[in-house]
């Protein structure tokens, strides 16, 4: 089925395929007009006579009449050019007068089978010939028809033109500009089927003379052919306004004089051919004036006044058909007239003729078959270039020739040959250029449209940013299409507001019918065409889209395009379809492609704003945690905070209290992230606050806990551990608000720090049992959040404290404790697991190591020296492998005191601690030494190592085998170990001096 | 700076690799026992047998230095060996808990009975 562009305004009718009254009333007047032309065509072309086509002219006084063309298959004595002087004794004035008085001038000898005496002037001489009456056979006809120049379009035009009239009336037959046309078109036909040339049987019968004869002053068909076609300009393609205002009246303007003025010019002057001639042809051309005027009023008046870009599309066409049927054919007419009736011109204008019924006729059925503006262009651009090659072909041809012949004594024919393809070569290659310029040159917009769309086809796919992607893709619409707005629509994958417009993009919801309706669809699709009760159609509407073509990836639609009318109030073409479709296919994955990037991207920037906000609040809260760990003499602290995410709830604590106590503080705020650190910060600063106010743990918690109450959101709670630790004595004061249970390793056994207590900020006026216990030489005690009992493994065994409590117990005093913890935590949780919860760790080591900044540190030192008689002493400077030396010194010195197993140890540890204030105090520095004395007294022997750095000596610490062979740690870092197990007693003191270390060995008795 | 502290060589016996140690291990000996070792491994043998009885010291350095090494073994899936060790550097094997990781055995001897046994016992 055909599309068809029905202006709501021009008619309404459902069944416009239905024939009413008035359709089957045209269709006979239209078949009548017809069947009338065809009846006369035949009449007059088998009228007996002659057998000679004439060229005649009426309008002189003088008429002058003569012989051009014989049909006839006898010979004939007449012979082409004669003219004629008088038929049977009878002047040409007088035959023509009597003619045109309606008289038959015909004599009585003109029958078939007779001669009629003619007289002629042949070169100057008055012949009189007897000429053959004759009946012309039937294919006289087709001879008229082919053989003439103008002829020879006739018959196809005038059929073509009746078969457009027929199915442009078929497919809407009721309506009336359908109709005009079928009439139009037909008279037409008809008119020019009759168009026959003319002969001296057609002069000599008045019937034929009036009614069909070439003057054609009162044939029928021109009766009809200008009336209608103004009629129907004035109805199509919107009824104008005096057809609306008094139809009646136009309609009786338009067709009576049509119908009366020939019978008052035939009146006025019978008997007078040249009168009536020149009056015939007067009204002729006042009538085409007339038909022009209203005719181009009608189409300048439409295009001022209507702005629906149908309407104007069917305006362009009725305009071509205008200006290059109707011109081309007036035109013809008035050479014809000028020049003759088989002049060559008549056919270059025969052409034209069918062209107003053709345009007419795509103008109401269809106007979206071609780009007019486009086709009138290229008509006239390429009909010029093309006639102006022609030209050239033919001149090189021609030049060719001339040059073959004078230089080759080819013949002619062979020379006509072989230039014509020569230059048929040349001209192939030369027309495609210039038809390449032309396109470029004056077809720039739709080159450049073609074009703009190749590029940005081409760089889809590094489009990613849906924003500049939308961007585009409209800007290339708007310059290809030249909509007057075009917009992007894409499916939103998230709930939105109906319809959500973000300049590029406006986003709809996923389920929006009208993503249905298009997905059902999948092509472009006429706005006013969809008949859907959808919000976002009425959107639509009002944002003025007229086109809507959906974006369809892998089968799926993800949105549309929507385009407004086109900014030239001209309809979109098929190209423009073609193009706008091409365009979407190949955009639609470009869309999805960077709305997925659009999502991630947005996912990500939230993710990084929660990450960075999460960040601000980390650094709040570790400015609350300690900032270094506790150092205490005498004791190693070490701690291992971890939150699980950005920020945790666990929090740690140390207050020195003015008396030299230490509180420890470890608690667990429930929850994580924010929130939790937020009340984390409180409850540290309550704590502290506290801690001014109250001595005893339990005191401070119960003080905190009812501060607490009122001012932690609901389900929200802390769990807390505070303990004082008097570092002199070990003593541990501690109380519990439902934190988890600190282990204390004494000896090999893992005890629990129990104290009863609830968590703060539960319940007010809650107490908290107090308990006390001692820390003695190597004990440890582990203080610990819920984020390392509670890891779980693959499993989802969780570690629990009973294996905490193992592994502590198996673990010796002097290890690292907190990496080894975190490592045998690590081993046993599922890897893929995100760190569940927050660990925080404290270990409290009671040393049995001083390391004490006085001298005071060491056994033998500025007061009780005296007690001590120096074996040996003696200084080293500074060079590697020294420490030899100083083993060789010492091994002199006290090789009789000891036994030779001990003896290598002390050796071992002497050299050990000589190449570390070698190497770490003096750093390898030329210009110091070190110090070397040997002590003894009755029960010992004791060695002082002095340096003269400052870098503090370390706490030693047991190296991990393990971790060192699984590449976890440096294989080096023995040296202090090695001392500390080779000797009895090893003493640092560190001041500004230097460091000195002091070796203590004990002497056995029976040595002694 | 360093002077060439130790001086090893590499044979194989029974199937074990043999590394005689001669001198002492310090910060001096890293090279030549890292490329005593590559030599070792390179006769193919899964054993590798340190022969200690020419040492005459051992400092903090070179514990570490023979820890490294045992790492390396590990990775090379070699079994280190030693043998030869005076009392003194037994006892400084146990308190470093090399000896936990390295058979310690009293000669060459040794090695190789308690080798063959573990041989005959496989079969």
């Amino acid at each position: 089925m055909s599309i068809r562009t029905v202006t709501p305004k021009l008619e309404r009718s459902q069944e416009e395929s239905h024939f009413d009254r008035r359709s089957w009333l045209m269709l006979g007047l239209a078949s009548a007009v017809l069947f009338y032309s065809l009846v006369m065509t035949f009449y007059v072309a088998l009228l007996p006579g002659d057998g000679w086509v004439l060229h005649y002219d009426l309008t002189q006084p003088d008429p002058d009449i003569h012989f051009t063309n014989y049909y006839g298959s006898t010979p004939s004595p007449l012979q082409s050019g004669d003219a004629l002087v008088a038929v049977e004794g009878k002047s040409v004035e007088q035959v023509v007068a009597a003619a045109y008085a309606l008289r038959s001038p015909r004599p009585e000898q003109w029958k078939v089978g007779n001669t009629v005496a003619y007289t002629v002037e042949r070169d100057g001489r008055e012949l009189t010939l007897d000429v053959p009456i004759m009946r012309p056979p039937p294919q006289i006809l087709w001879e008229y028809l082919t053989r003439q120049v103008n002829g020879r379009l006739i018959l196809p035009m005038s059929l073509t033109m009746i078969v457009l009239g027929l199915v442009v009336f078929l497919q809407r037959p009721r309506y009336l500009p359908a109709q005009l046309l079928l009439l139009f078109s037909w008279s037409l036909a008809g008119s020019q089927l009759g168009f026959i040339p003319t002969s001296l049987a057609m002069l000599l019968d008045p019937f034929a003379l009036f009614f069909i004869h070439t003057p054609l002053l009162f044939s029928v068909w021109q009766l009809t052919i200008l009336p209608v076609i103004v009629h129907l300009l004035l109805v199509f393609p919107i009824i104008k306004l005096p057809l609306r205002r008094y139809s009646r009246l136009t309609l009786l303007a338009l067709y009576l004089p049509a119908q009366l003025v020939p019978w008052f010019i035939l009146v006025l002057n019978l008997g007078n051919p040249s009168a009536m001639i020149t009056a015939r042809d007067t009204w002729q051309l006042v009538q085409l004036l007339a038909a022009f005027i209203v005719m181009s009023w009608s189409v300048i008046h439409t295009f001022r006044t209507v702005q629906d870009a149908t309407v104007r599309a069917q305006m362009r066409w009725v305009t071509f058909g205008v200006l290059f049927g109707f011109m081309g054919s007036v035109l013809g007419w008035t050479f014809t007239t000028l020049l003759g009736g088989s002049s060559i011109l008549y056919t270059l204008f025969v052409l034209p003729m069918l062209l107003l019924p053709l345009s007419l006729a795509v103008a109401i059925l269809r106007y979206r078959l071609f780009d007019i503006d486009f086709i009138i262009r290229r008509t006239l651009i390429y009909g010029a270039v093309s006639v102006l090659l022609a030209l050239i072909f033919a001149g090189s041809v021609v030049a060719l020739q001339t040059i073959f012949r004078s230089v080759t004594n080819l013949s002619s024919n062979v020379a006509v040959a072989l230039s014509t393809l020569g230059i048929a070569a040349l001209a192939l290659p030369l027309r495609n250029r210039i038809q390449d310029v032309i396109d470029r040159r004056f077809y720039r917009q739709k080159y450049d449209a073609q074009k703009t769309f190749e590029t940005f086809v081409t760089g889809l796919q590094t489009k990613t940013d849906l924003e500049s992607l939308a961007a585009e893709t409209r800007a290339v619409i708007q310059e290809t299409l030249q909509p007057t707005n075009v917009k992007v629509w894409l499916v939103a994958n998230e709930t939105r507001a109906l319809v959500e417009d973000e300049g590029e993009v406006i986003w709809l919801r996923s389920n929006d019918p009208i993503l249905a309706l298009m997905q059902h669809t999948r092509r472009i699709v006429e706005v006013n065409k969809l008949h859907l009760d959808s919000p976002t159609l009425r959107i639509m509407k009002i944002e003025a889209a007229t086109l809507i073509a959906p974006l369809i990836n892998q089968d799926k639609i993800i949105g549309f395009i929507t385009l407004g009318s086109r900014r030239s109030e001209q309809g979109y073409s098929t190209d423009d379809y073609q193009l706008l479709t091409n365009l979407v296919m190949q955009a639609a994955p470009a869309f999805r492609v960077a709305e997925l990037v659009r999502e991630q991207r947005q996912e990500a920037q939230q993710r990084e704003q929660l990450e960075q906000e999460l960040q601000v609040a980390r650094l709040v809260q570790q400015t609350l945690l300690p900032k270094e760990t506790l150092e205490l003499e005498g004791w190693t602290v070490k701690t291992h905070y971890q939150p699980a995410r950005a920020i945790g709830g666990d929090f740690y604590d140390f207050i020195h209290l003015p008396d030299g106590r230490v509180s420890i503080i470890i608690g667990d705020v429930t929850d994580k992230g924010t929130p939790a650190a937020l009340v984390m910060a409180m409850t540290r600063t309550l704590l502290r606050e506290a801690t001014k106010l109250y001595d005893r743990p339990g005191e401070i918690l119960a003080a905190v806990n009812d501060s607490l109450v009122g001012d932690i959101p609901e389900k929200m709670f802390v769990t807390c551990f505070y303990a004082v630790l008097e570092p002199m004595t070990g003593k541990l004061v501690y109380a519990n608000a439902g934190h988890n249970v600190p282990y204390w390793r004494t000896g090999g056994e893992v005890k629990e720090l129990h104290a009863r207590g609830m968590p703060l900020g539960l319940m007010p006026g809650m107490n908290y049992e107090e308990k006390e216990m001692v820390i003695g030489e190597q004990d440890m005690t582990l203080f610990y959040t819920d984020g390392l009992v509670e890891a779980h493994d693959v499993k989802r065994n969780m570690l629990g404290g009973g294996k905490v409590k193992e592994f502590l117990a198996r673990h010796s005093p002097n290890t690292d404790i907190v990496t080894q913890l975190l490592n045998y935590q690590t081993d046993f949780v599922d890897p893929d697991l995100e760190q569940e919860d927050d660990t925080t760790l404290i270990v409290l080591q009671r040393r049995n190591i001083h390391v004490i900044h006085e001298d005071r540190a060491l056994k033998i030192n500025s007061q009780n020296e005296k007690r001590w008689t120096v074996v040996t002493s003696f200084q080293l400077p500074t060079a590697s492998g020294n420490e030899r030396i100083a083993m060789q010194n010492v091994e002199v010195a006290v090789k009789p005191l000891l036994s030779s197993s001990k003896l290598e140890r002390l050796k071992t540890a002497v050299a050990e601690a000589t190449m570390n204030a070698l190497e770490h105090g003096n750093r390898n520095d030329k210009t110091k030494h070190v110090s070397v004395t040997v002590y003894k007294n009755a029960k010992q022997i004791a060695v002082h190592i002095t340096d003269q750095g400052r870098v503090p000596i370390p706490e030693p610490s047991v190296p991990d085998l393990t971790a060192k062979l699984a590449g976890l740690q440096p294989p080096r870092g023995w040296g202090l170990f090695l001392i500390q197990n080779m000797v009895d007693e090893m003493n640092i003191c560190s001041t500004d001096a230097g460091q000195t270390v002091e070796l203590i060995v004990n002497l056995e008795r029976n040595t002694q | 700076m360093t002077m060439l502290t130790l001086r090893p060589s590499v044979r194989k016996r029974d199937g074990v690799a043999v590394i005689d140690l001669r001198g002492e291990i310090d910060a001096g000996a890293e090279a030549v026992l890292k490329d005593a070792y590559g030599e070792a491994l390179a006769t193919g043998a899964d054993e590798i047998l340190l022969n200690f009885a020419d040492v005459k010291y051992i400092n903090s350095t070179g514990v570490a230095l023979l820890v490294g090494l045992l790492a390396r073994a590990r990775r090379d899936k070699r079994t280190l060996l030693a043998c030869g060790l005076s009392d003194y550097y037994r006892e400084l094997f146990t308190v470093t808990r090399l000896s936990d990781f390295v058979e310690l055995y009293a000669d060459e001897t040794a090695v190789l009975q308690h080798i063959q046994q573990k041989a005959r016992g496989e079969k």
